[in-house]
């Protein structure tokens, strides 16, 4: 090897120089701190104040529940010891495990159980549909309590094990007597993590640091179930753009990336010392809501034709670029979820579509397709729904914004004639948000949310559902919402997806459930 | 010169309460509501009007203008909608590395751009004043993200010489900090860099043809005295005005370099802000923002009088 001045200088300089220069996170042994790039930022603290992912997640780092689901989604006790329903569905005895205590060195008793519950059922769709159901509530000792209800409503218990927002989080009786529609600030919970709020630094880094305290249960960890065993002395969540958090894993800065963008997905697969994985195996699903109160989607027939007119392959192979990563089967219960069924479900018939569109009496009038640009999913899911709405023969215009802008204008809800509503929107909503009648909200036949599809017919069998406990029965009534929702073009199921995430491989027993979570992870010195 | 001090400083009263009020009613005529964007997709109409009232925002506009005024007259900037953190203390916490960023900016910018258009000047034609002339037009035309993906790549992706993002807190350590934003200063101060440099060249060209320049070097005057001593001080004024302005400017590259090399500073807050429509913390940064702008012209318009006899003796009242 020839070695002149100039490369010998260089490899001096180099040498000298790259104690001073190398970045921290290579300079540093990996210890017991894993860097994560969140998906999102985190600007509300309180996760019965906003249904936003970012805070519900917040909430697993810093609260406990009462009752968790493991990754095959069944409901497990969390906080729960035991739990007693009586045979009339009517009493629920629950009973708190033992050494659970407060980041303030509180023991968590059943006052505090019962003051969060009640502020969760003011603020959460599930449970607000049982709170007019109690009759009362007893603390029967300090780790024993009671709900008694006035009829039965077999989804108490789901509801407290369910990881959509608003999950049934248990904090201190003197926090939850906050009303819900203001912010607690003052992160005191029972969790395995303990919120640093010194380090906070809103829209930039969050810290969360083990709390020796926490008792786990002795289950291997499932889904946001089993023991929440902490192997990790901090966890950072950072807020960072995805081409930064690309470069920040290959160069050590970081070691978990939640949910990169899907375009990036190769070149993070192709980076030694990173994995790509799929940690939530329920996935998420891609919805296209019409809005029904505007013409032509006022239309139950011009509806239909719509469903038909959409091919779902296309989004998602736009999106995703990786048929591995997503699965149609047309049922607006995501695979993999209990309610799952092929029944009823529509499939992509551009001559169905031709016919049924004649016969709605479409005249080109426009359709206002809603965009998010700032959302990668989003902008892609209008952008082929648009391309084959044209294709169809639709006159579309896709009218583009910010988020804030876009869901601010579908609210609003104007008539199309004045230039600002709308027709259909998207979404990329979580798998147990869309898993059963009563949380997929936009199974409502109530008009009661966004794009306000009304059917009596509807109403009447979640109310059957919310009132049986057995499971066939509620899997039959499961099945003829969903036959009806798509008869009636509720809206449309773009099947199935799943959103990896990438690690460094010195991470160990990354545990697999559909909200990110943090314990149980080891990292290899 | 102090006199003029106060009536420059008090004219920017006014420019400042007309952005305020601007901002306002722009933030009032913008779609889009902070209480529909917390409540989430899934909230109820009821819950988004407790959360609306609980934050005032269901108030009529004047009521809430008056209250803000309130405020800022007590030095109050206000609340975050979304964090419920007090606006100063946000900004108390983004400040230091939007500053440390500008400020290694305009110094990286300054002592390179204005060596190098010196330099063009001097040796005006040749292959030397090409190649500034050529940087100088690369600096204008590539964008900033891209600039600062590319030094990202090379140096802390390859070469794991710098980190790749994030910021090192003064407190910690002065090499850290200038580990931190070295990358972004060069990404963010190359369109600077190249300002100061033309303008430079231009300004030096002008006045080395200048008489009196003739006269110095017929005289056998040493030409680094007669550029340093004579030519680049009558050449500063368009220097200044250019790095003044570069300053101002800047405040919008800034958003995108913090992004980049993802710093917690004050253009990303101010990002983050818009897209959320937190109100209060938007308010509050236009008003430093419009505030900062106002400040680097006054001091732009008084360096003049440093650089420029001609100019104190209109400042005492004489003539030009």
């Amino acid at each position: 090897m020839n070695v002149t001045r100039r490369s010998f200088m260089a490899t001096a300089a180099a040498g000298i120089l790259s104690p001073y220069l190398l970045s921290p996170a290579q300079a540093q042994a990996a210890g017991s701190v894993v860097r994560t790039k969140v998906i999102t930022t985190l600007t509300s603290l309180d996760p019965i104040y906003t249904t936003a992912y970012s805070t519900r997640n917040h909430g697993y780092m810093v609260f406990d529940t009462l009752f968790g689901l493991d990754a095959g989604l069944n409901v497990q006790p969390q906080m729960v010891d035991i739990y007693d329903i009586s045979e009339d569905g009517l009493t629920y005895t629950f009973t708190l495990r033992d050494g659970l205590a407060f980041h303030d060195e509180t023991p968590v008793t059943s006052e505090d159980c019962i003051a969060s519950i009640q502020r969760w059922m003011q603020q959460d769709l599930v449970a607000s549909k049982v709170a007019p159901l109690v009759a009362g509530y007893e603390a029967v000792d300090d780790t024993t309590f009671v709900i008694t209800l006035t009829q039965p409503f077999a989804q108490l218990v789901p509801a407290m094990a369910k990881v959509g927002s608003n999950v049934c989080f248990i904090m201190p009786a003197r926090l939850a007597a906050t009303p819900p529609s203001e912010q607690i600030t003052e992160m005191v919970g029972s969790g395995p993590y303990r919120f640093a709020a010194d380090e906070y630094v809103a829209d930039a880094r969050a810290v969360y640091v083990r709390n020796e305290a926490y008792v786990p249960r002795s289950e291997p960890a499932s889904g946001t179930a089993g023991g929440k065993v902490v192997n990790v002395d901090r966890v950072e969540w950072l807020f960072m753009d995805d081409m930064a958090a690309t470069s920040a894993i290959q160069s050590g800065e970081i070691e978990f990336y939640e949910e990169p963008s899907p375009e990036l997905l190769p070149v993070l697969e192709a980076v030694p010392g990173v994995t790509v994985g799929v940690q939530n195996t329920v996935g998420m699903q891609m919805v296209i809501r019409p809005n029904h109160t505007q013409p032509p989607f006022d239309n139950p027939t011009f509806r239909q034709a719509f469903m038909k007119m959409i091919n779902p392959e296309e989004h998602l192979l736009t999106y995703l670029g990786d048929p591995e990563l997503f699965t149609i089967d047309g049922s607006v219960y995501p695979l993999g979820t209990p309610f799952n069924t092929e029944v009823g479900s529509i499939h992509y018939d551009p001559e169905g579509a031709q016919a049924l569109l004649e016969e709605a009496g479409y005249n080109g009038e426009p359709i206002y397709v809603l965009q998010a640009t700032n959302i990668a999913s989003n902008r892609i899911f209008s952008t082929v729904t648009a391309e084959q709405l044209r294709r169809a023969g639709l006159n579309v215009q896709v009218e583009s914004s910010d988020f804030g802008t876009m869901f601010g204008r579908a609210l609003a809800n104007e008539p199309v004639a004045d230039g600002n509503g709308w027709h259909l929107i998207h979404f990329a909503n979580i798998g147990p948000d869309m898993a059963d009648p009563i949380t997929s909200r936009a199974l409502s036949g109530a008009g009661d949310y966004l794009g306000w599809s009304t059917d009596e017919e509807i109403e009447t069998l979640r109310a059957d559902f919310l009132a049986t406990t057995d499971l066939e029965e509620q899997k039959a009534i499961a099945e003829q919402i969903q036959v009806r929702a798509l008869e009636l073009g509720f809206y449309y199921p773009g099947g199935t997806f799943m959103q990896p995430n990438a690690y460094s491989d010195s991470l160990t027993d990354i545990v697999e459930s559909p909200v990110p979570v943090y314990w149980n992870m080891g990292v290899n010195a | 010169m102090f006199a003029y001090f106060i009536k420059r400083l008090l004219a920017a009263v006014p420019t400042l309460i007309i952005v305020a009020f601007a901002v306002f009613m722009m933030l009032e005529l913008s779609p889009g509501d902070p209480a529909e964007l917390i409540a989430g997709d899934t909230a109820t109409p009821e819950q988004i009007a407790a959360i609306r009232a609980q934050l005032n925002l269901d108030q009529p506009f004047v009521a809430r203008a008056v209250a803000w005024v309130g405020q800022l007259g007590t030095g109050d900037l206000g609340v975050s909608l979304y964090t419920r953190i007090p606006v100063s203390e946000l900004i108390a916490q983004r400040i230091e590395p939007s500053l440390v960023l500008t400020v290694v900016t305009i110094l990286l910018a300054t002592f390179i751009g204005i060596p190098l258009g010196v330099l063009a000047a001097v040796r005006v034609g040749s292959i030397l004043d090409r190649i500034v002339m050529f940087i100088s037009v690369l600096g204008f035309s590539v964008p900033v993200f891209i600039v600062g993906y590319a030094l990202v790549l090379i140096f802390a992706t390859n070469l794991g010489l710098l980190p790749a993002q994030g910021y090192s807190p003064l407190s910690d350590g002065l090499w850290g900090t200038l580990r931190a934003v070295i990358m972004p200063a060069f990404a963010l101060g190359g369109v600077y860099m190249a300002q100061i440099a033309r303008v430079t060249r231009a300004a030096m060209l002008e006045v080395l043809s200048e008489d009196y320049v003739r006269t110095a070097r017929a005289k056998g005057v040493k030409s680094t005295i007669i550029l340093f001593r004579h030519a680049l001080p009558n050449a500063a004024i368009p220097i200044v005005t250019v790095i003044g302005f570069g300053v101002g400017a800047m405040l919008g590259g800034v958003v995108v370099t913090e992004t980049v090399f993802n710093i917690p500073g004050l253009g990303r807050l101010a990002a983050d802000s818009i897209l959320r429509r937190d109100y209060p913390v938007i308010q509050a940064l236009t008003l430093i923002f419009a505030f900062i702008y106002v400040a680097v012209n006054l001091a732009v318009d008084l360096s003049y009088g440093f650089f420029d006899p001609r100019v104190r003796a209109w400042g005492k009242g004489g003539h030009a």
